[in-house]
């Protein structure tokens, strides 16, 4: 574990706003993901992320076990966002093979400009693979790497199916990158 | 052929490229650490008209919120509703002393005079989480946990 969270947590309970602040640095990656997975836009993302923080500030001294620290905040999280794309009429049902249509709230043009044109290709086909697939890997682009655990909290299924569920979509993700040769090219490692 | 780990490390590295957490976001979480109040009871919540299960809920929810939450004698019951862009709480409070109070995280405090029936109104808040204290005989304060509108 990179962060002490029975520390971390302890000195928060007793008022310690830069131990707290530790705990959002270490987590809050976590947390923007689980939004950004469900497609929120910057704004929706933006409470979602602020209402899980504030119901871990009004349950502090309810979280008793340290290490489920980040699961609770990823449950947390899930449930935040499931209740705004409930509340905007949005939530649909989740399978691999939906591919949504709504317009893609993350990439704003000029900073996918701004990637070489192999990480813009590899991120728009990210943007093409199924919802649940999206979400699924958008949670392990969390940074630090989450752990099996949080991830299993964030998507809401079992540890076990993670791995193969992982692999399935990064072949999703490879048909995609494989549909464009120049791209696909580049991922073998040849010189372009 | 690339590895699916080394796969996931430069999506995860364009994510962070791409998606960062943006300062705004880092700093309203850090921030929500200053709404702690540590002498406050957490009322339940026991109804919630914007819950329910993604099966039973279809298109746009329309009409004000309605919540009740309850702790020992005191229970509160809110209806709030969004107005010309603003939010308006209409409540009733029982089993409880002196004013209530509506606090908009990160924009402050709102006291609205709670009359003989109980009723309070506050308007124009801010469009944003919320949460309702009341007093109770005893002297404790309990707290609403945050609502979205």
């Amino acid at each position: 574990m990179a962060v002490d969270n029975a520390a971390l947590l302890d000195a928060a309970r007793l008022g310690d706003q830069a131990a707290w602040n530790a705990l959002v640095a270490e987590y809050n990656s976590l947390v923007w993901s689980i939004a950004r997975g469900y497609r929120l836009d910057t704004a929706d993302a933006h409470d979602a992320v602020q209402m899980t923080w504030l119901r871990l500030v009004e349950n502090l001294n309810k979280v008793k076990e340290p290490e489920r620290l980040p699961g609770w905040l990823a449950t947390t999280a899930r449930r935040e966002c499931l209740q705004m794309l409930r509340k905007s009429g949005r939530e649909r049902p989740a399978s691999d093979d939906t591919v949504l249509d709504a317009p893609d709230p993350a990439a704003p043009v000029d900073a996918a400009l701004l990637l070489s044109e192999r990480d813009g290709a590899l991120w728009r086909a990210f943007r093409l693979i199924g919802e649940r697939c999206q979400r699924l890997l958008r949670v392990l682009m969390s940074s630090p790497p989450p752990s099996y655990q949080e991830v299993s909290a964030a998507m809401d299924m079992p540890i076990g199916t993670i791995g193969p569920t992982r692999q399935r979509c990064l072949e999703q993700l490879r048909r995609l990158i494989s549909a464009d040769d120049s791209l696909a090219g580049q991922l073998r490692g040849e010189q372009t | 052929m690339t590895s699916d780990d080394e796969l996931m490390e430069q999506l995860r590295r364009i994510a962070g490229e791409l998606d960062a957490v943006p300062e705004l976001v880092t700093e309203s979480a850090q921030a929500a650490f200053s709404t702690r109040r540590l002498d406050d009871e957490l009322a339940e919540l026991l109804y919630d008209s914007y819950a329910g299960t993604a099966a039973d809920v279809r298109g746009v929810q329309a009409g004000p919120r309605l919540l009740s939450f309850g702790d020992g004698d005191v229970s509160l019951e809110l209806q709030i509703e969004t107005v010309d862009g603003r939010l308006a709480v209409h409540g009733v409070a029982t089993g409880t002393i002196g004013d209530a109070t509506v606090e908009a995280a990160g924009t402050g405090r709102y006291a609205a005079a709670v009359d003989e029936q109980g009723w309070f109104r506050v308007d124009g808040l801010p469009v944003g989480p919320l949460r309702v204290r009341v007093q109770a005989p005893n002297d404790a304060t309990i707290t609403t946990s945050w609502i979205r509108p």
